[in-house]
């Protein structure tokens, strides 16, 4: 009954053409049909963050959008962070010095939170409350992500 | 002995970050082998009943179903329960039975080619199901006239027992003591919550042969239990743990829905992954704790501690898990704390009901151990009108005192108690606090963690089927890099750093030369524990120090020969073994050459260098901390801030400080959260109340504050290098000295029950019932 | 979980949207932003056999402020209301979207969306019947109507639109006095376990038009009118913002659950309510 449609996206700047079914979530999307497994699924429920990825220009959770409305879109994920340069990007530079991630299963959510964050010239304390309490993490106790932003937005300031 | 310290000890930042940081780590669900079908499992919507239909007539026929007929046609035995305790008649526990006891009980499973179709077919079977009376809490578990869980037995105990002095020696210790008070802590149920849900992916191949790929902490525990079951020779199956996204004990366990995946992909004969959801991770992976401790204790005016006497009940669950009564057992064997008593003793019950199993967590025990002995010691500091820290250190034990033998037949090796106490309790004190009208407290938990608990004798001794030694397999390649294959399996803890800070240490090579194997049956010694139980630098680590120091020996033989120099004389350092107070030196890089050759190889030693070391510890080691913490509370509302946090640990020599203190502000927002928001609810009739993120709520960045840690390092007298266990620590000393903060806060209250979680709802209505004055 | 199969529509204009409900009704489900919808679907407690999609409908991301209200079209994200030029010329309207979840899920959640879920805890239909907002709906069969916010909402995750409706726009009337908004909730972003939106005026020292509605603690956002009746004509003092609290105490029945009994979000409600009323003074 349900029937698939054909939807393009461009992803980390490389154009993906996909039939997928109307339900097929933008996640399972992403990590299964572009096999870009960086981006992880923590809920299902959008209150976890793991899943978060950039569309359009905004962060948002990739498990509370149906990829057939992703048709059309400019996604990024964790795998276009930072990959035109040798380091990294900054935030990634910052929360690898910081300490700020252990199993690594929530991380990629919240690069993408933050490298957006910065984008859009979103202040060090205004991340702190309106973007990183939209993250879960078990390992960490978040002191040392804190650390990171912190050593970030100095580092992102200083380029400025 | 190493001839130079370059790595352990230093803040060496992580190596494996780049994987995550990039996107390209490997954990269970990117997997993808080619031909592999998706599982549903099907699980019983009741707390308890008897399961009497299984229906499969509507399933699609391109879905395949295996009900409990099918699956039971494959299973020789349950799932084991590997400590034994107090009268346990559970030896084993139900891996497929048609009396469903808990809500989301496996009862079969359906492959697909999508895990969205095989929900789709999964909701076309049709159970019928006969209901059964059901029973949630333990107390009324306990009655006269409570259902059964298990009819065959004539009570819902599963074990019972007691730890430390004799019912008749602590009563004398109480009637001698100048006075006595009582307490009642309720420990709320709480789930560990890893951001990375269960999952495995199987591979059978034609000959029979299997591999499986699974989220856990412990590959060989898990071919262990798999076999077991399914009555297949270990050397044809082989467990692989990839990146696991953080475990917490939970993934210690083998559950029921990963033996029927297995089955599952052995029927078909291709590859199927199942993938945990977190609905179902909140229904069905380990939960913890659930206990109500009846506390007394005695003391003297003059402050002295005489006895701690705990009668606690532990809701078991359905059914044990794997570690059956050991979290209760565990708890009292470190009730002591740092301080001295005259008697302790635990009584402790397991009671199984209609709800998930309880089994390992965070702390096991130790931190439910903490709450109830801190607050103790807070009470009776309250009735002398003592400084809490003060009251505290008088009865600590010296550190001349130690080893100290504990009135639960333990042995605490070093530290220095008083000290750590001493001064944590001066740094939560500055800043000064702010004049800002909110009541505020302090709180403390001074506690002494047993980990890298063995050795194997003593872990018989005390009920446990599995030991207590940890292995290491040290190879130097032919071109000189190093391979360290261990028993114990990182998934957070930075393993992959630090066993290299130690091994590069005492082969004197550089650390990027050194690689560390872990999690794969194929390829890493056997483990029963794999990470857990705060044990993998102490005795993973222990073992890779003894290993390495086998084959620095015997690089110093080999390169003696090279350059007809003494091995006595060989120093071996930046890569180089030289003859020491010379420049004569060969590259180790050279000598791996050689050794692989076998050319003129010195009696006894090669070719090859390589070796093997099995640490079986003589003794636990018991690292110790005090954590200090400052919360406002807002009386009105019963929200509670925790403001300020300082910790003074001391977990022996360090390898890396960086990766201990990221264990404790982990630990920490884990103690917390059971403090202050995270309980796991059921209702009346055993259906979860708590199964999303949002019902279930761990902390967030705002819940947490910056953490001040200063360490100490008093070495182990045990482990080689000197570590002893920390991982678990955070949690035990949060838990307590949070809630002593909040009851700290509120003087005037009654604080005779207690009941964790403190939610803004509990503290508003315990500030509701003023404490009565004698 | 795996959300159950379903058809999927994104037709082109809010015609063509009506058209697909009036054939569907019960059986079609609207997909705004997607925050509130998913998560059921993914729990499987939805069950759409087609779910339509108003993404392509530009009508419907409109926002037109004149002196006395601002409109927004229903598919207006919370993350663009909340940045919009004009938004701080609503009061309360800003600081209510800023309390909704998190800047993830403002990014894609929708300002009707919000409002046709409604939510018992959910902050936009308090803000809206606090400020005696109304609501826009279109029918293929029956046309335009507008409800009023009192009306709208009946019970829990219920209100007055019927199935072959789609919200067009939400109007949110400019209060010429303060509004407040506050909550008290376990973290930052979760579900509020009470709520309170308060507003009035002064005219001459003392208080006219006063509102005071509550949100979690009852099916629907409840208005404290035994409360507002006490602040009509009081002087703007500690006493009577006391003295409404009181009236809290003594009306309000809160429903009790596992994160809260009755009695705490009575006592919660009261106390927030005359904090909210303090603050206001301020």
């Amino acid at each position: 009954m349900t029937s698939e449609r054909t939807i393009e996206m461009n992803v980390n700047g490389r154009d993906y053409s996909l039939r997928c079914e109307p339900r097929r979530l933008l996640s399972e999307a992403l990590r299964e049909d572009c096999r870009l497994t960086g981006t992880h699924v923590g809920c299902e429920q959008g209150s976890c963050g793991a899943c978060t990825v950039i569309v359009d220009g905004r962060a948002q959770r990739s498990c509370l959008m149906l990829a057939v409305q992703a048709d059309g879109s400019n996604i990024e994920t964790i795998e276009g962070v930072g990959a035109d340069s040798e380091t990294g990007h900054p935030v990634q530079i910052a929360m690898h010095q910081a300490h700020g991630l252990q199993c690594g299963f929530c991380t990629a959510g919240i690069v993408m939170s933050l490298v957006h964050a910065h984008r859009s010239g979103i202040s060090r304390q205004d991340v702190t409350k309106e973007v990183l309490n939209g993250h879960l993490c078990r390992c960490t106790g978040y002191v040392n992500i804190r650390q990171a932003i912190d050593a970030a937005w100095v580092e992102l300031e200083d380029n400025e | 002995m190493k001839d130079l310290n370059l790595y352990t000890g230093k803040r060496i930042a992580r190596r494996n970050d780049g994987s995550f940081l990039h996107g390209s780590g490997q954990y269970t669900d990117d997997l993808d082998p080619a031909d592999m079908l998706h599982a549903a499992i099907i699980r019983s919507p009741v707390a308890n009943g008897t399961l009497i239909g299984f229906d499969v007539a509507d399933v699609p026929s391109t879905a395949t179903v295996l009900g409990p007929d099918a699956l039971a046609e494959h299973v020789v035995g349950d799932l084991p329960v590997v400590w034994k305790l107090g009268g346990q008649w559970q030896e084993r526990t139900p891996l497929l039975d048609t009396h469903l006891r808990y809500v989301g009980q496996p009862i079969g499973i359906v492959v697909a080619a999508s895990r969205a179709l095989a929900e789709d077919a999964a909701e076309a079977v049709i159970l019928d199901i006969v209901d059964l009376p059901i029973v949630v809490d333990a107390k009324e578990a306990l009655a006269a006239d409570a259902p059964l869980l298990y009819p065959d037995s004539n009570s819902n105990v599963l074990a019972a027992f007691e730890a430390g002095d004799t019912a008749d020696h602590i009563e004398e210790v109480f009637a001698a003591a100048d006075r006595t008070l009582l307490t009642t802590i309720h420990i709320g149920r709480v789930h560990g919550v890893p951001m990375e849900n269960r999952g495995l992916v199987v591979v059978p191949s034609p000959s029979g042969s299997l591999t499986i790929t699974t989220s856990t902490q412990t590959a060989h525990a898990v071919r262990d239990v798999v076999c077991e079951v399914l009555g297949k020779r270990q050397n044809a199956v082989r467990v692989v743990a990839p990146d696991v996204g953080g475990g917490f004990g939970l993934k210690d366990h083998v559950y029921e829905d990963e033996i029927m995946t297995v089955i599952a992909a052995v029927v078909i004969g291709r590859p199927v992954k199942w993938i945990e959801d977190r609905n179902e991770s909140f229904l069905t992976t380990t939960h913890a704790r659930d206990e109500v401790h009846e506390v007394e204790v005695a003391f003297d005016f003059d402050g002295t501690l005489r006895g701690l006497r705990v009668d606690a009940v532990r809701n078991a669950g359905a059914r044990f898990s794997i570690f059956g009564g050991g979290p209760l057992f565990a708890a009292f064997g470190v009730l002591p704390g740092p301080y001295k008593w005259d008697a302790i003793r635990g009584y402790g019950r397991l009671v199984a009901t209609n709800t998930m199993s309880t089994g390992a967590y965070r702390g096991f025990g130790q931190t439910q151990a903490a709450l109830v002995r801190e607050r103790a010691v807070d009470l009776v500091a309250e009735a002398l009108g003592r400084d809490p820290i003060d009251l505290r250190v008088q009865n600590m034990i010296r550190p001349e005192e130690l080893p100290y033998g504990t009135r639960t037949f333990i042995e605490y090796d070093s530290g220095d108690y008083p000290s750590a106490a001493l001064r944590a309790a001066e740094l939560i004190m500055e800043p000064a606090w702010p004049e800002d009208g909110k009541v505020r407290g302090v709180g403390y938990c001074c506690y002494v963690q047993m980990t890298g608990i063995g050795n194997s004798d003593t872990n018989r001794a005390i009920g446990l089927d599995i030991g207590g030694f940890e292995t290491a397999d040290v190879r130097l390649e032919p071109d000189g890099t190093v391979r360290v294959a261990t028993g114990v399996s990182p998934h957070g803890q930075g393993l992959e750093t630090t066993i290299p800070q130690l091994v590069a240490d005492e082969l004197g090579v550089n650390i990027d030369d050194v690689e560390l194997i872990w999690g794969d049956t194929e390829t890493t010694p056997y483990s029963a524990y794999g990470t857990a139980a705060s044990r993998s630098i102490a005795l993973g680590g222990g073992s890779a120090v003894l290993a390495s120091q086998k084959v620095a020996e015997q690089i110093r033989q080999v390169a003696g020969t090279m350059l007809e120099a003494s091995p006595d004389d060989i120093r071996l350092t930046n890569g180089a073994a030289t003859v020491a107070g010379t420049n004569v030196s060969v590259l180790i890089r050279d000598v791996a050459k050689r050794a692989s050759q076998g050319f003129g190889m010195p009696e006894g030693v090669g070719p090859g260098l390589h070796a093997r070391h099995a640490y079986d510890p003589t003794s636990a080691t018991f690292s110790y901390a005090t954590h200090a913490c400052r919360v406002a509370v807002d009386v009105a509302t019963g929200e509670v801030v925790v403001e300020d946090y300082v910790v003074v640990n001391d977990c022996g020599v360090m390898v890396n400080p960086t990766i201990i203190e990221g264990q404790i502000h982990g630990g920490v927002a884990q103690g917390l959260g059971a403090a202050l928001m995270e309980e796991v609810l059921y209702d009346k009739n055993g259906q979860p109340l708590s199964s999303t993120m949002l019902d279930y709520q761990v902390p967030v960045s705002a819940s947490i504050p910056d953490i001040r840690i200063e360490h100490m390092e008093t070495p182990s007298p045990f482990t080689p290098g000197g570590m002893k266990g920390m991982g678990e620590g955070g949690t035990n000393g949060a838990y307590a000295c949070v809630v002593n903060a909040v009851m700290a806060a509120l003087p005037d209250v009654d604080n005779s029950t207690l009941h964790t979680p403190l939610t803004p709802a509990r503290v508003w209505e315990a500030a509701q019932k003023k404490k009565q004055l004698d | 979980m795996k959300p159950p199969a379903f058809d999927y529509a994104d037709p082109d204009t809010l015609d063509g949207a009506l058209a697909l409900l009036a054939d569907h009704g019960d059986d079609a489900l609207i997909i705004a932003g997607g925050q509130s919808l998913i998560p059921l679907l993914n729990l499987r407690l939805a069950r759409p056999e087609l779910v339509i999609d108003l993404r392509h409908i530009d009508d419907l991301f409109e926002v037109s402020v004149d002196e006395s209200r601002l409109r927004s079209g229903t598919m207006v994200r919370a993350a663009d209301l909340e940045e919009h030029p004009s938004a701080m010329t609503i009061p309360g309207l800003v600081p209510a979207l800023s309390l909704i979840a998190h800047s993830q899920i403002r990014a894609r959640t929708t300002i009707g969306g919000s409002v046709a879920h409604a939510d018992p805890a959910a902050e936009l239909p308090a803000l809206l019947v606090a400020l005696d907002g109304s609501v826009a709906l279109k029918s293929s069969a029956r046309g335009e109507r507008t409800v009023e916010a009192a009306d709208f909402f009946l019970g829990p995750l219920w209100t007055a639109r019927e199935p072959d409706e789609i919200l067009t726009s939400v109007t949110f009337p400019r209060h010429k006095g303060i509004v407040a908004i506050d909550e008290v909730a376990m973290r930052p972003g979760d579900f509020a376990l009470v709520g309170v939106v308060t507003a009035y005026n002064v005219s001459a020292g003392m208080v006219t038009d006063p509102r005071i509605v509550l949100f979690g603690v009852a099916g629907t956002p409840i208005r404290a009118t035994e409360a507002e009746a006490v602040l009509v004509g009081a002087a703007p003092d500690p006493a009577a913002f006391s003295a409404a609290a009181e009236k809290i105490r003594q009306h309000l029945t809160p429903l009790g659950d596992a994160h809260g009994s009755v009695e705490y979000r009575r006592h919660l409600a009261a106390v927030l309510v005359e904090r909210s009323l303090v603050k206001n003074n301020d």
